[in-house]
C-alpha cells in the first residue's frame, strides 16, 4: 500500500516556498548584521544565525547530510571557536570599534570580486532537473539522490578515494603543525637561561 | 510519524465522510506534533525534576519534597509526598520579576535561553518512540520525523546549546559566568569527539544513520541469535563511552563544572532569574531525558522486546485494539529510557565533581582511544556477520 502522503516531496509540503523565503530573508538579514554590527560578538552571533539558515535551506532541498554537517562543523565547531577566540582577545564589553574609511572600501572590492566569481560560475552551470534517462546513465549529474548519505560514502570510497585521503593527510599535517606551534610556548620556561633557573633556587631560603 | 498521522487522521475522519486535501492533513499533523512535543517536553521535565529531588533525598537519607500537595498522600508513602512541588516551582518562576541586569549585553542575554530551549526541543525530532505495521506494508517508525541522518542530527543540534551557553556566559558581563561558559565549551567540544566515535560502532553495525533503521537492525539479531541483537552487546565499550560522554554533554554532575557552585556560583546562569533561568533548568532536564532515550534507541534496542514482536491488532474476544504494536512500543521505550535515566541520577548523587584537568585527560587520553578501539571491534563484528550470516540490513 503506498503511503498516503510524503511530506518530504516538494510538491506535497504545503509551505515549502514560504519556509524557503523565511530562511532566505533571515539569512540575508543576519549576513547584513554581521558586517554592520558594532560589537564583534554580535557579529559572531549573527553569523551563527546565517549558518543555521543555510543548514535549513539544505534540509529543505533534501540534502539532509549536508544540513547536519553544516550544523555540526560550522555552528558547533568553527563559529563557537571563533566566538571563543573573540572573547579571549577582545575586551569584554567594548561597545564600539573604530573603523577606518578604507576598510569598507576594501571590503566592498573583495565582496564584489567574490560575487563576480560566483556569478560567472553559477551562470555557466545548469540547474535544470536532470531527466530520469540521464540519471541512469554513467554521467549522472548532481541530483537529489546523489546527496544521499550512502551515496556520499560510496563516492568518497570509490571514485574520490585519492583526493579524500590527500585531504585527510593535509588535515593531519595541519593538526601536527598546530600542536608543534602550540608546544613551543610550553617549552620556553624549560629553555630559559640556566643562570635564571639557578638563581631562582637559592633565592627561596633568603625569602624565609 | 507522517504516514501514521495521516492514517490516524483518515481513520478518525472517514466515518464522518470528511476528506481533507493533502496540505490540510500535513498541516494538522505538523501542528499536532508541535503541540505534543512542547507539552511532552515541559511536563516530562517537571516530572523529572521532582523525581531527581526524590531520588537525591533517598540517596542522602532524606525524604525530599514532602510539604507541597495533599497531606494524606504524603502520609501514605514517601514517594507520593510533594508531587506538586515542581508545579509550584514553575508557577513561582513564571510570576517572578523578569530582571535584566543593567550592565548585561541585552541581545545575547535574551537570546541565549531561547536558543537553549529551542535546541532542547529540536533534539526530540528523530527519536524513534515506536513502530507500527497497522495499515502499512512494513513497520513504519513512529518518530516526529525519522530523518535519514537522525544520528548526525542528534549530535549536531546540541552544538546550538554550546553556543548559547557561551553567549549566556559572555553577555552576563560577569567573569564567573564567562568562566562557566568557557568551561562548558571546552568540555562539550572535547567530549563530542569520543561520543561520535562511540556512536560510529552502531552506525557500522546497522549500516544507517537513521535511528529507526538502527532499532530495526537490532531487532534482526546478531549471528542469527535474536537475543544478541542489542548493540550494547557487540559495541559494549561504545555504550559505556557514549554514556559517560552524554553525561558530559548534558552538563550533569559529575561533569557539571560549567555551573560548579563553590567556584563559580552556578557559572553561566548566575545572572539569570525567573522564567529565563527556568528555561535553562528545563532544558537541562529535557536534555538528560533525550540522552537516555538516544542510549535506549542506539544501544538498548529501542522499542523492541527480544524474541517478541507485538501484533498490529490485538483481539480480545470481540474487542479489537488497533495500533497495538505502537502502544506496546511506546511503553517499552519509555520504560527503558527511564531506567537509563535512573542510572544517570544515581551517578549524579554518588560521584563528586571532576576536576577540569582530570576531565580533559580522561576525555582525550582514555575515552578517545577506547572509542576508536570500539570502532575497530564493531567493524570486525559487522564483517563477520556480513560474510557468514548474510547482510545485516
Amino acid at each position: 500500500m503506498p503511503l498516503p502522503v510524503d511530506i518530504y516531496a516538494w510538491d506535497n509540503f504545503p509551505f515549502a516556498s514560504a519556509v524557503f523565503w523565511c530562511f532566505a530573508i533571515v539569512m540575508l538579514a543576519c549576513a547584513f548584521y554581521v558586517v554592520t554590527a558594532k560589537r564583534i560578538f554580535h557579529a559572531g552571533i549573527a553569523m551563527i544565525g546565517c549558518f543555521v539558515c543555510v543548514a535549513g535551506i539544505y534540509a529543505l532541498l533534501g540534502a539532509h547530510f549536508m544540513a547536519g554537517l553544516q550544523l555540526l562543523v560550522y555552528v558547533g565547531a568553527i563559529a563557537t571557536l571563533l566566538l571563543f577566540a573573540v572573547m579571549l582577545t577582545d575586551k569584554m564589553m567594548e561597545p564600539q570599534r573604530k573603523t577606518t574609511f578604507f576598510q569598507p572600501v576594501l571590503g566592498l572590492i573583495a565582496s564584489f570580486s567574490m560575487l563576480l566569481v560566483l556569478w560567472l560560475t553559477l551562470s555557466s552551470s545548469n540547474f535544470a532537473a536532470p531527466q530520469p534517462a540521464v540519471l541512469e546513465g554513467e554521467a549522472s549529474a548532481i541530483n537529489l539522490a546523489s546527496l544521499d548519505t550512502a551515496n556520499i560514502g560510496l563516492r568518497l570510497l570509490s571514485p574520490y578515494t585519492v583526493p579524500f585521503e590527500l585531504i585527510s593527510v593535509i588535515i593531519l599535517a595541519t593538526l601536527i603543525g598546530a600542536a608543534a606551534i602550540a608546544r613551543k610556548e610550553d617549552r620556553s620556561p624549560a629553555t630559559a637561561p640556566p643562570q635564571a633557573a639557578a638563581a631562582a633556587v637559592p633565592s627561596k631560603p633568603q625569602e624565609q | 510519524m507522517e504516514p501514521i498521522c495521516n492514517r490516524l487522521l483518515t481513520d478518525i475522519l472517514s466515518p464522518w465522510g470528511i476528506t481533507l486535501p493533502t496540505w490540510a492533513i500535513v498541516s494538522i499533523a505538523l501542528l499536532v506534533a508541535l503541540i505534543a512535543i512542547y507539552a511532552a517536553v515541559s511536563v516530562n521535565a517537571l516530572f523529572l525534576i521532582w523525581l531527581e529531588r526524590k531520588i537525591s533525598g533517598r540517596i542522602q537519607r532524606r525524604q525530599g519534597p514532602m510539604l507541597c500537595g495533599p497531606k494524606c498522600m504524603a502520609q501514605k508513602s514517601m514517594w507520593l509526598g510533594g508531587w506538586i512541588a515542581t508545579v509550584c516551582d514553575a508557577v513561582k518562576l513564571i510570576f517572578k520579576e523578569d530582571i535584566i541586569p543593567s550592565k548585561v549585553d541585552k541581545f545575547g542575554f535574551i537570546l541565549a535561553p531561547i536558543v537553549v530551549m529551542l535546541a532542547a526541543i529540536a533534539v526530540y525530532v528523530p527519536i524513534p518512540w515506536s513502530a507500527t505495521a497497522y495499515h502499512q506494508t512494513e513497520r513504519v517508525t513512529f518518530a516526529f520525523a525519522d530523518l535519514n541522518v537522525g544520528l548526525l542530527y542528534i549530535v549536531a543540534v546540541p552544538s546550538l546549546t554550546v553556543f548559547s551557553i557561551l553567549t549566556a556566559g559572555w553577555s552576563s558581563n560577569n567573569k564567573y559566568s564567562l568562566l562557566g561558559g568557557f568551561r562548558s565549551v571546552v568540555q562539550m567540544l572535547s567530549y563530542e569527539i569520543p561520543m561520535m566515535f562511540a556512536l560510529m560502532g552502531p552506525i557500522i553495525l546497522a549500516g544507517s544513520l537513521s535511528l529507526g533503521d538502527i532499532v530495526k537492525a537490532q531487532i534482526q539479531g546478531l549471528f542469527g541469535i535474536p537475543f544478541l541483537g542489542w548493540f550494547i552487546v557487540p559495541s559494549f565499550i561504545g555504550a559505556i563511552v557514549y554514556f559517560i560522554c552524554s553525561i558530559a554533554e548534558s552538563n550533569r554532575p559529575p561533569f557539571d563544572m560549567p555551573e560548579s557552585e563553590q567556584e563559580l556560583g552556578t557559572g553561566f546562569n548566575t545572572e539569570y532569574s525567573g522564567m529565563r533561568f527556568a528555561m535553562f533548568y528545563l532544558a537541562e532536564f529535557s536534555n538528560a531525558f533525550v540522552v537516555s532515550s538516544i542510549f535506549t534507541a542506539v544501544f538498548l534496542g529501542g522499542w523492541s522486546i527480544p524474541g517478541f514482536i507485538p501484533p498490529a491488532e490485538l483481539h480480545l474476544g470481540s474487542l479489537v485494539i488497533p495500533y497495538f504494536d505502537l502502544l506496546v512500543g511506546i511503553v517499552v521505550f519509555s520504560v527503558k529510557a527511564y531506567a537509563v535515566l535512573l542510572i544517570l541520577m544515581w551517578i549524579r548523587w554518588t560521584f563528586v565533581r571532576v576536576r577540569p584537568d582530570h576531565l580533559m585527560n580522561f576525555g582525550w587520553k582514555f575515552l578517545l582511544p577506547l572509542s576508536i578501539a570500539n570502532v575497530i571491534i564493531c567493524t570486525v563484528i559487522a564483517a563477520v556477520q556480513q560474510i557468514y550470516f548474510g547482510g545485516l540490513s
